[in-house]
């Protein structure tokens, strides 16, 4: 660790700094946290982030006041523990769902993770992706230029923007999507119902970069002002009057960061798959034949918890006929992450897997066979992990889910 | 310089040095960066904006959304009573006590020491049947909430205590300076009933049948020979140390919730209504 030990307040609002002092210490939110759960490690615990940062805090700002209390300046050995228990942590806000006092957590573990940048005690792993991002402008670190490979072979290429007269609805792919060939089937099957629906579309291909979101999770987010003004420009240069997401972290960060950290409104409509496919339900424009099974629906965090949308996906699973949801004991708010959040799998991949084995389990007992999701990296997960424990369940996206029931 | 003219003079010097202390540590808060304000904006120009945008909430439509939010998340704390009856009543019982009490404390030094400056005996300020009997330490209706709630708040502290140290939840991570905290609650509310009953055995009252912890305390202890006014003075400024002690340490401990948990569940809380 080279950084200065000097705290940063400015990666922190008032509110949030009252936050701090406004947390109870109850431990309700031990009860829900997934990675401690999993790990039972303390330092990953929101109520041992707080406390521990709160104490930074003061011993930074206190002076002899606070020394007459016995808090200093934070020692490396402190650091590094801090580091290990924030960055422990997938951001999926379970425990800011739970806080008796509403604080809101999510926020707070990002300052943390900024904080921890200038320290620069963080994952290496997270300074690979800063450097592949900024080299090739997607986490994978591939060339951008190959963005379609997911789509080489389709019977129809979908069409580029920069190539498309008049675009009403612009998808924006997303990098797990665009180059794990795990979750190809999700922006494929969208490309799909999409066609059908008749809906004018089109894609930026290599003019996509990646949106920041895993930058600005691990504390990078200065890193993405770039991607987002790159971004935001492209779409507005195709014209389109909408942009859909079949990923919940983009849509969460083209939803609610980019017009925050651009400090403009974007001018275009920001949806995710599952809203526009339960409005193309609702207008008849999607016809479904039925499906027998039972499904249980696991609630991607950035789309639920982080970004308020749980009735959509719901929504467009019980119009297709034949299919019976079957819900998670954990399930809307409450809902447990799949571990693949907050870029724990790139510094702490066991860590997911024990999560990514409690969601299993929860999803083993309602009976389904099929797990369906609404996001590539909960997809990727899941999936991974019941391979590993060579379970007989699969994992989809609502969107193959809907391509595969299409008449 | 008879012991009240004392109490006053260290009281409001204590409550400036408290004050000055609250100011010290928001000015750490202030560090912070306000939303719309360059981040090196002095931390004067933070704080006036920030009481600016509180008076501006209150004084608009989204005030009654806030006090909802307030009454709901700061005060009743309707999540911690879904989640837990047996906590949220534990938390009521300490923290409901301790500010009804303090509250008490502070209008009872209202009716006693301040009215009666602002306007004549005779004027409405003075007569009023709150003013007299906040003014009359034996009436009933006082005796009873300082008894009553002061037990509250001792069986709650119990409680605390029991779940901290006896049998604790999992999820309770127990610091040193938790046990402070409970120890100093404890002994504020504890020293209460001595300072009552000394104080009935020095004044010789008998119409304190509603202070139904301090009378047969003082009762028990009316045979044993002693200068209960020297024993009253020595608790009542016991008593006072006690509560300043938690006082001045409560923005370095988990005490500080008190203040700002409200405040941010009731911020936060009103946008989800």
């Amino acid at each position: 660790m080279a950084g200065s030990r000097s705290l940063d307040p400015g990666h922190f609002t008032v509110r949030q700094a009252l936050e701090l002092e406004a947390c109870t210490r109850c431990g309700e939110c031990m009860a829900w946290c997934p990675t401690y759960r999993a790990a039972q490690l303390e330092t990953i615990t929101p109520l041992s982030k707080i406390t521990q940062f709160r104490a930074f805090w003061k011993g930074h700002s206190g002076g002899w006041l606070a020394r007459l209390f016995g808090l200093g300046p934070p020692t490396e050995a402190a650091i590094a523990a801090f580091s290990e228990g924030v960055y422990g942590c997938t951001l999926c806000g379970r425990c800011a769902a739970v806080c008796p006092v509403r604080l809101r957590t999510r926020e707070l573990w990002v300052g943390m993770r900024e904080q921890l940048v200038d320290w620069e005690a963080y994952p290496a792993a997270l300074g690979a992706l800063r450097a592949n991002v900024g080299a090739s402008r997607n986490t994978s670190g591939e060339d951008n230029a190959q963005r379609l490979i997911w789509s080489e072979n389709l019977e129809t290429a979908p069409p580029l923007a920069e190539s498309t007269p008049t675009v009403d609805t612009l998808y924006f792919v997303g990098c797990v999507a665009s180059f794990y060939p795990a979750v190809y089937a999700v922006p494929q099957s969208f490309c799909g119902v999409l066609e059908r629906a008749g809906v004018s579309f089109a894609v930026l291909g290599g003019e996509e970069w990646c949106c920041g979101f895993p930058l600005v999770t691990a504390g990078m987010g200065q890193n993405a002002h770039c991607l987002a003004r790159h971004n935001v420009e492209a779409v507005r240069r195709s014209g389109a009057r909408r942009l859909v997401t079949t990923c919940p972290s983009c849509y969460h960060t083209w939803q609610r960061t980019y017009p925050e950290m651009l400090g403009e409104p974007l001018g275009f409509e920001v949806l995710h798959a599952t809203e526009l496919l339960a409005s193309l339900l609702d207008e008849g424009r999607l016809p479904l034949r039925r499906l027998e099974q039972v499904v249980t629906y696991h609630d991607p965090c950035d789309l639920g918890r982080n970004s308020g949308i749980y009735e959509a996906p719901r929504v467009v699973l019980q119009a297709i006929p034949g299919l019976r949801l079957a819900e998670m004991a954990e399930t809307r708010q409450h809902a447990l992450c799949c571990g693949g959040g907050g870029d724990v799998e790139m510094g702490a991949p066991a860590l997911t897997e024990k999560v990514a084995h409690l969601r299993l389990e929860q999803a083993r007992q309602t009976g389904a066979a099929l797990i369906v999701t609404a996001c590539q990296q909960c997809k990727r997960t899941l999936a991974a992990q019941a391979r590993r424990e060579k379970l007989r369940l699969r994992v989809a996206d609502v969107v193959e889910l809907v391509h595969q029931a299409l008449e | 310089m008879d012991r009240l003219t004392l109490f006053w003079i260290l009281h409001l010097a204590l409550l400036g040095l408290w004050c000055m202390e609250m100011a010290v540590v928001i000015s750490w808060w202030l560090k912070a960066r306000v939303p719309g304000l360059p981040v090196d904006a002095s931390r004067w120009r933070k704080l006036w904006v920030l009481l600016g945008r509180g008076a501006k909430l209150l004084f608009s439509q989204r005030a009654g959304l806030f006090l909802r939010a307030l009454l709901q998340d700061g005060l009743a704390h309707g999540s911690l009573l879904r989640s837990c009856p047996r906590r949220w009543a534990v938390h009521l019982a300490i923290f409901g006590s301790f500010f009804v009490l303090g509250g008490l404390s502070i209008i009872t030094g209202l009716a006693v020491e301040i009215l009666p400056r602002l306007a004549p005996s005779g004027h409405w300020l003075n007569q009023n049947a709150v003013s007299q009997a906040l003014r009359n330490v034996e009436h009933p209706v006082v005796a009873l909430l300082n008894d009553g709630l002061g037990l509250a708040l001792l069986v709650g502290v119990a409680l605390a205590a029991w779940r901290r140290f006896v049998r604790p939840d999992a999820q309770l991570r127990h610091t040193a300076n938790d046990g402070l905290v409970l120890a100093l609650l404890a002994l504020i509310g504890l020293t209460g009933y001595p300072v009552e009953a000394f104080r009935l055995l020095a004044e010789g009252a008998s119409a304190a049948s509603w202070s139904f912890v301090g009378a047969p305390l003082a009762r028990l202890l009316a045979p044993l020979d002693a200068d209960w006014q020297a024993w009253h003075s020595t608790a009542f400024w016991g008593h006072f140390a006690l509560t300043n002690v938690l006082l001045f340490y409560a923005p370095f401990s988990r005490f500080s919730h008190a203040v700002f948990s409200p405040l941010i569940a009731a911020l936060n809380g009103m946008e989800t209504l």
